[in-house]
């Protein structure tokens, strides 16, 4: 056949380009390596003037590449995993079959496409069946607590809890107001039960009847009586999902690019209670569809405009078809029931954009428009069959704390709190951003490049497509008490749809390149940059609070009252939905959407410099700044209607709900719903790093990053802050703060083979040495600083979320930090009831312990000729099954009544997980 | 009929005998450090291949006639970085010596013969000037057949023949997929992504394989090195099949570099000798190449390895 094409590709040669000019002379060295390259490139059909060739009509499978592959897991190719050893348990079950291919290569149409195709098409499908097991440790009450024997239920510290009878509750005719309640100044005496005790006639009948859902401990890890329930329960998990790609060029000046991706899936969740009421989130499905359009005219060879539509949709459905049950929560207790027991979401995203590139002189220009579009769709009650929340103050002796129990007042049926969710429709949130780019790349001299770009946007706030829409507006007049604050409406009684006005940003950046040396094995590099980010539309129906009512119960005194009985439903709203009075969000914790000017604002410079050494190894050692402001944070970080700290001196008074409620900004209100979208947040960081990169040599790749860092900020953390009034005071170091970090990444081909130094067997033997490789990561990254809490927070709501106070004079570091102590507990105390704690909310010191992982992959590569092989990975995720310690624990107590635990770690993570996988390449 | 499936089998016959000159001739790219003005001829070399001597048949110096194949690889539309490299390109075109042709090819959308190999340089220089900045990289595509056409021409000619590469392209942006993009984003235990590398390895393992065994020297230049995990090794890549022919492959990292990094791959290119050695019988497999210089004056470098079929 070669013969015969390379006879062919001559002839057409002759023909296309003419004879060779010395027909009569022996060709040069140099014409007959030109005429070579013009034959073989006539014969591979690589010149414009070629003519189809023959073979290439018939050898589609040839010019097709791809893959066909299975990854394999399987519980018993894995570790036991560290937490689940010390739980005295075995590996979790886990069968796990991902599989899928993938092909591209030119689309040939008979008699359409004549053999010569200029369009080209990838599709690749992947499938996932996964049954993977779950584990929870919990604490559920023990069985004597369950019928309200607390006899044996011991605090923290291990001292009996005693519980007291709300139905006793009287003043105190020696109370004296002008000294802080204690056990010797009580405002209300109260009895225990008898025998620490509740009588069977007192528990409430829709609470004995739950508990008939509610499973009994079946482990005893402790301390004490906690973390004494184990789940282990699978989770179901399914997917398929396809992405087609097409490319096609109009002659040399015009492409189309055009993408498509669908998925659907659904995940059987792990059951934490066999039961209705399970506190486990719910079953859901899943749909991801993606399509993308891109034309690219080269108008010229120095202008390019490129256009693209790009559209996405993915929705998710939880509870389909499953019954959903009242929440009870009683922390420390795993609760019954869960929030969202039925949804039903959907994000869709439009996006237009054009770019044009033009090259003028020494400047490259680029403008580019992009408008975007996004809609959310979301229905999503919280508590359709409403959530009743139990605290330890009807149980406890008023004023004084480590008394009482939440599970004992649900048992009799007094819960502090209830709210129920009446959701009435969907809601179908919309906003788009516009936005114009300009960019310079100039080079004024040789070695230096210089950018200028400034991004100009408009972003349009939230809005609704039917306008049901509201917020508390806090300059209107709430009719029922005078104050300001009061419910509004989108677009009615002068309002705009979307609360706050559209905003312009302008966001300026720079960049330079400058070579410092003449080979230009120096680079250094500066970066400038300003951006502003959106206000994203969560999933969920925040803000719709006049059309989807959330109907809400309080505790007039949190320690003396019950919010409303403990009954099977609770009332139906007195004012059904829609109810858009302005004082229809009164009493309740409000939507607050908010309605100023603020944008998430960032700002960034770098100065890095890179130098290449020899032995293909290039350093780069740099520093960097970043900043935000107006960063978006939820209630924890921040609370508009927060009670002043001054109003700590009210004591036990700020129990009186009516009272407490009075001192807030807006007293209607119980409190806000931010819902993570409220712009307040601010934070800085600083770091400087040396990254070392080895290129591939001897078959060896390696490169490894090193960052040493301090981060802070106002607002993270998994607790909250304690000052609202005054965010400078809870300015520390950001809670996920690591000052250090460590990665290496490398690859090795080992040098034994046909191809390579050592042992070349060119018998069997070859099959077995040939095409091993190995590639591994390993991370190694500082602890982040450690968080105290106080184990008790007497503060009658007004600092929610308190920090310690610090003892003078003691060290909190320990010599050899370790899991029987990592840190000094007794440096620091929990603080006097109402008074603030003086810990920062983030210690500036202690660290949580480092964390590492080494992941390492091998493959063999069987070589099935050129173009063919099979590949055999084995992958090992923290393969060398090395176990992080988990956090010490942060709760501190009081003198009297000290954690036992707190500065100990109990229990590490991790576990060795291997992936077998087998590919076959085309 | 009959006759006719006779013939075919005797022309396969024909063609599965190769000719002299190709199995018991090698070339081997050679770069000669000192005194560049001194001529060298075939006698000043001394070579072992797998030990056993060798004679070496023939020497073309920086000085003879040499066909450059440039393989433009410009396909990010990014005119911040095209633009210099077209003008790079063409002014060091423009420097080549009159005796160095070169060919010019795209390799974006496919390989495409733009100019045959040619002295003229105001033609090649129009030519780069109007190439389409855009479209889907086709380096890894497009590699082994002009690796292959380098090969014959060397195996016709004794003309020095070397392939360059100029290429912006990015891993994400090829037509066959190295990748392994996430399919199924609900899928949260999905491990088989940690090492996205793997796909873009295995090709050039493929191609390692073939080029191996390709005796032209071919050149990279890659004008736009990013630092992701995928571009990385798509780099390393690039590096590893560029050594693996006895070239090189030059990196920039900035735009402020792209013309010094085209400019050494010319040098580079443009200062190689081309050693044509005799091979003992029945040689094959991977070849451990070593030269020296008789005289022992000069240092060399060299390709040390080449993979030829076993016989």
């Amino acid at each position: 056949m070669h013969v015969f094409a390379r006879a062919l590709g001559v002839l057409i040669c002759l023909g296309a380009c003419g004879w060779p000019q010395q027909q009569s002379q022996p060709p040069s060295e140099v014409q007959r390596a030109i005429d070579e390259f013009k034959i073989q490139t006539a014969n591979l059909g690589l010149r414009a003037d070629s003519p189809v060739p023959a073979e290439q009509t018939r050898s589609l499978i040839r010019d097709w590449h791809g893959r066909l592959y299975e990854n394999f897991r399987n519980n018993f190719m894995d570790a036991v995993p560290h937490e689940i050893t010390q739980n005295g348990g075995d590996k979790g079950l886990l069968r796990r079959n991902q599989f899928g291919f993938n092909a591209s290569g030119p689309l040939f149409i008979p008699r359409l496409t004549h053999g010569k195709s200029n369009t080209y098409l990838s599709l690749s499908f992947e499938g996932v069946r996964e049954r993977i097991a779950r584990t929870h440790l919990l604490t559920t009450p023990n069985t004597p607590q369950r019928t309200g024997d607390y006899s044996q239920v011991v605090d923290p510290a291990g001292n009996v809890l005693p519980i007291y009878d709300a139905g006793t509750t009287r003043a105190n005719p020696a109370y004296d107001p002008s000294q802080s309640v204690s056990l010797t100044n009580l405002q209300y005496l109260r009895d225990p039960f008898p025998g620490n005790v509740i009588p069977a006639s007192r528990l409430n009948p829709v609470a004995v009847r739950a508990l008939q859902l509610y499973p009994q401990p079946n482990t005893d890890i402790g301390p004490f009586f906690q973390n004494n329930y184990f789940v282990d329960s699978p989770e179901i998990n399914t997917a398929n999902g396809m992405i087609g790609k097409v490319d096609h060029a109009f002659g040399e000046r015009q492409h189309l690019y055009a993408e498509f991706a669908f998925s659907n899936g659904t995940l059987d969740t792990a059951k934490w209670f066999p039961t209705a009421a399970n506190p486990g989130p719910s079953d859901r499905l899943f749909t991801s569809r993606r399509g993308s359009l891109q034309h690219v005219f080269t108008a010229s060879a120095q202008t390019v405009n490129t256009a693209t539509l790009e559209t996405g949709s993915t929705t998710s459905r939880t509870g389909q078809g499953q019954a959903a049950y009242p929440v009870y929560q009683f922390d420390p207790y795993v609760s019954l029931g869960h929030s969202y027991p039925l949804a039903s979401n959907a994000n869709n995203s439009y996006t237009w954009s054009d770019a044009i590139s033009a090259h003028l002189k020494q400047h490259s220009l680029q403008a580019a428009a992009t408008y975007s579009f996004y809609q959310v769709n979301t229905f999503w009650p919280e508590y359709p069959d409403g959530w009743f929340q139990f605290s330890s103050g009807l149980t406890s002796l008023p004023g004084i704390i480590d008394t009482g129990d939440a599970f004992a007042s649900f048992l009799l049926g007094a819960p502090q709190f209830a709210e129920q969710s009446f959701v009435t429709s969907p809601s179908y949130f919309r906003r788009n951003t516009a936005s114009l780019a300009l960019h310079d790349h100039y080079e004024p001299r040789r070695g230096l490049a210089i950018d200028i770009g400034v991004t100009i946007a408009r972003y349009t706030p939230r809005v609704e497509k039917y306008d049901r829409q509201s917020t508390i507006d806090l300059t209107r007049i709430n009719p029922a008490n005078g104050r300001p604050g009061a419910l509004t409406t989108a677009n009615r009684n002068g309002e705009s749809r979307g609360f706050r006005p559209a905003l312009v940003r302008a966001a300026p950046s720079l960049g330079i390149a400058w070579n410092l040396t003449r080979d230009s094995k120096t680079v250094l590099r500066a970066n400038y940059s300003r951006g502003y980010s959106s206000i994203p539309i969560y999933q969920g129906q925040f803000g719709t609070q006049g059309f989807n009512t959330y109907e809400t119960f309080l505790s007039s005194n949190s320690q003396l009252q019950a919010a409303v009985p403990l009954t099977a439903q609770l009332p139906p709203p007195p004012h059904p939905p829609p109810d858009l009075r302005p004082d229809a969000a009164n009493s309740t914790i409000a939507d607050l959407i908010d309605a100023t000017d603020r944008l998430p604002t960032y700002q960034s410079a770098s100065l890095t410099i890179e130098r290449e050494l020899p032995g293909s190894i290039v350093v780069s050692v740099g520093a960097s700044y970043s900043g935000g402001r107006n960063l978006l944070i939820g209630d924890s970080a921040a609370d508009p209607n927060a009670i002043p700290p001054a109003a700590l001196v009210y004591g036990n008074e700020l129990y009186n709900l009516a009272f407490n409620q009075s001192l807030r900004p807006y007293p209607q209100f119980q409190g806000f719903e931010l819902y993570g979208l409220y712009p307040l947040g601010r934070y800085r960081r600083d770091a400087g790093f040396v990254r070392v990169e080895k290129r591939a040599s001897m078959g060896l790749a390696l490169s490894a990053y090193y960052e040493f860092s301090k981060q802070l900020d106002d607002y993270s953390g998994p607790y909250g802050i304690q000052d609202f009034f005054n965010r400078q005071n809870d300015w520390s170091l950001t809670s996920y703060d690591s000052p250090q970090r460590l990665q290496v990444s490398y690859t090795y081909e080992l040098p034994v083979g046909p191809n390579k130094p050592f042992l070349t067997y060119a018998d069997w033997r070859r099959y077995l040495i040939d095409g091993w490789s190995f590639s591994g990561t390993a991370t190694v990254y500082s602890g982040t600083p450690v968080a105290l809490r106080p184990e008790f927070n007497n503060t009658g709501g007004v600092i929610p979320n308190l920090t310690v106070d610090v003892v003078p004079g003691v060290n909190p570091e320990v010599a050899s930090p370790g899991p029987s102590l990592w840190f000094n507990p007794a440096a620091f105390t929990q603080p006097a009831d109402f008074t603030m704690g003086d810990a920062s909310r983030t210690n500036p010191t202690l660290r949580n312990p480092l964390a590492q992982n080494y992941d390492l992959s091998v493959s063999k590569r069987f070589a099935l000729g050129a173009e063919r092989a099979v590949e055999f990975n084995a992958t090992g995720f923290d393969f060398l099954n090395h176990a992080n310690w988990n956090d010490p624990d942060p709760l501190i107590g009081t003198p009297s009544a000290p954690n036992v635990d707190a500065g100990k770690i109990i229990g590490s993570r991790g576990g060795r997980v291997i992936q077998l996988s087998l590919r076959f390449s085309f | 009929m009959r006759w006719r499936w006779f013939l075919v089998l005797l022309a396969l016959c024909a063609t599965g005998a190769p000719p002299r000159g190709t199995f018991f001739q090698i070339r081997v790219p050679v770069w000669l450090e000192g005194d560049p003005d001194r001529e060298v001829s075939a006698a000043d070399f001394r070579a072992t291949i797998d030990g056993a001597e060798s004679r070496v048949v023939g020497v073309q110096c920086p000085d003879d006639e040499m066909i450059l194949l440039l393989v433009l690889d410009l396909s990010s539309g990014d005119l911040t970085i095209i633009d210099p490299a077209r003008q790079t390109l063409v002014d060091e075109i423009q420097k080549l010596p009159p005796k160095t042709y070169v060919g010019l090819l795209r390799s974006q959308d496919g390989l495409l013969v733009l100019s045959d190999p040619t002295t003229d340089r105001d033609a090649l220089a129009g030519q780069i000037r109007s190439l389409t900045p855009n479209g889907k990289t086709g380096l890894l595509a497009t590699v082994e057949p002009i690796c292959r056409i380098a090969d014959s021409m060397l195996k016709k000619s004794a003309v020095r023949t070397a392939v360059l590469y100029v290429t912006d392209g990015d891993v994400r942006n090829y037509r066959e997929d190295f990748t392994n993009p996430v399919i199924n984003s609900s899928d949260s235990h999905d491990l088989s992504r940690r090492f996205p590398e793997t796909l873009v390895q295995e090709k050039i393992a493929k191609l390692d394989g073939v080029l191996a065994a390709q005796q032209a020297p071919m050149w990279i230049v890659d004008l736009n090195q990013r630092t992701d995990r995928l571009n990385e090794a798509y780099n390393n890549g690039l590096k590893q099949l560029a050594e693996t022919t006895g070239g090189a492959a030059f990196f920039s990292r900035s735009t402020t570099e792209i013309p010094v990094a085209i400019r050494q791959s010319f040098q580079t290119v443009q200062s190689h000798y081309s050693l044509t050695l005799s091979l003992p019988e029945r040689v094959g497999g991977r070849l451990q190449i070593r030269l020296s210089m008789v005289e022992n004056n000069r240092s060399l470098s060299y390709r040390t390895h080449l993979v030829l079929p076993r016989r």
